[in-house]
């Protein structure tokens, strides 16, 4: 190693370790009592399992929680229970291997979670990703999203076919999320936190989309507005196929 | 909607995610699973006066209580967790359901179980009704039997 390069590692790691203390303090601040509850409850369980790393994310981490928002964690490692948690958490948790394959394929989720998310763990694994994504430019994948989309609005119509509305609410939601990530994706913009996604497609100038996915989050649509929605989601992804 | 249509929904998503899984479609299975899951939570759970909301967690706790007041055999808190993580990894990655130490057919009949205590638990409710529509029946045949006594 050089002069040069050691020089740059010892900044590259005191800038690192500057952004986890940031992220502890962080973490305290954007959550209630009862999430950080939860947060330390699964931080504890994935510790005593062994885990690379431990990250926080999804809408807290943006302070644009809505009343459906889940406590998103991002786990590097084995899945920890959350038997006895007073929180809906959502748990994504992937061995180093596959965290590192869905790096390298673009995958948006974990970018996002290097890019916004509160590291409240890390042995490395984030640190190194972080170095990969900056030094390789790495932009989330579109067609990965597209995938993810077309089998969201799949799901969310067999769900809804079901007749269960309130069902199919949370998958067209959820297929509608993935369409509007996809879209902003495909077009060079980083998709932000859900409740921020709206403002982002209207810019994009896709207010239907906008419009269909801000009604999904915050009023109660009919059926027949959920099967709009999704026939608006498949319009765009067919467009794109 | 009221606890016996939930009962009956719960069958129904019950139905569903035991024809997918035959279909091997596990993404679609494991969906209607969980949903039915819910939907059988939450009907013995209103028949009981247990408290529960749109939050998943919350139907975990009604799970947990209903096993302890001996409404339910098995403590469904565990299933309804893994099912709902299950789905979102399966929804989003597209890859097949992780059911840990659970096969499909034991995580299937436990959650019939649960289903087939619902409907129990709606049939015992549906056949109070009918003798309380029976004994207002009478009482009215009665009332209007006195009335024809009325001069």
């Amino acid at each position: 190693m050089t002069p040069t390069d050691l020089a740059t590692k010892v900044s590259d790691d005191a800038v690192w370790s500057a952004r986890l203390r940031e992220d502890g303090l962080r973490a305290a601040t954007l959550q209630t009592p009862s999430q950080r509850q939860a947060t330390e409850t699964i931080l504890e369980r994935s510790l005593a399992l062994g885990a690379g790393a431990v990250a926080l994310t999804g809408s807290t981490v943006r302070a644009r929680r809505t009343v459906m928002s889940d406590l998103d964690l991002m786990i590097v490692g084995q899945r920890p229970g959350c038997g006895g948690v007073r929180q809906d958490v959502d748990v994504y948790a992937t061995s180093a291997k596959a965290f590192w394959e869905r790096l390298v394929a673009g995958d948006d989720y974990i970018q996002w979670t290097l890019r916004f998310g509160c590291i409240l763990h890390d042995e490395g694994i984030l640190h190194a990703a972080s170095r990969h994504v900056a030094e390789h430019g790495l932009t989330p994948s579109a067609e990965r999203k597209l995938i993810q989309a077309d089998r969201g609005l799949r799901l969310a119509r067999v769900v809804l076919e079901s007749g269960d509305f309130d069902a199919a609410r949370e998958q067209c939601r959820a297929a509608l999320t993935t369409v509007a990530r996809w879209l902003l994706i495909a077009n060079g913009v980083f998709p932000l936190s859900r409740d921020e996604l709206s403002g982002q497609l209207f810019m994009l100038g896709c207010s239907d989309l906008a419009a269909a996915l801000r009604r999904l989050i915050h009023d109660v649509p009919s059926g027949e507005e959920l099967r709009s929605g999704l026939q608006l989601g498949q319009q765009l992804v067919a467009a794109a196929a | 909607m009221s606890p016996l249509s939930k009962a009956k929904l719960a069958r129904e998503h019950f139905t569903r995610a035991s024809a997918a899984f035959e279909a091997e479609d596990p993404v679609v299975g494991v969906t209607f699973l969980h949903l039915a899951a819910e939907a059988a939570i939450v009907a013995l759970a209103e028949m009981n006066g247990v408290a529960t909301d749109r939050q998943h967690w919350r139907k975990g706790q009604a799970a947990i209580e209903l096993h302890a007041r001996d409404i339910l055999s098995v403590d469904l808190s565990p299933v309804l967790e893994l099912l709902n993580q299950a789905r979102k990894d399966a929804g989003y990655e597209g890859e097949e359901p992780s059911f840990g130490d659970w096969t499909p057919p034991e995580l299937l009949s436990t959650v019939e179980e649960a289903v087939r205590a619902a409907e129990d638990a709606m049939q015992s409710v549906e056949d109070g009704s009918d003798l309380a529509d029976h004994a207002t029946q009478n009482g009215e045949d009665v009332a209007n039997a006195e009335e024809d006594r009325v001069p």
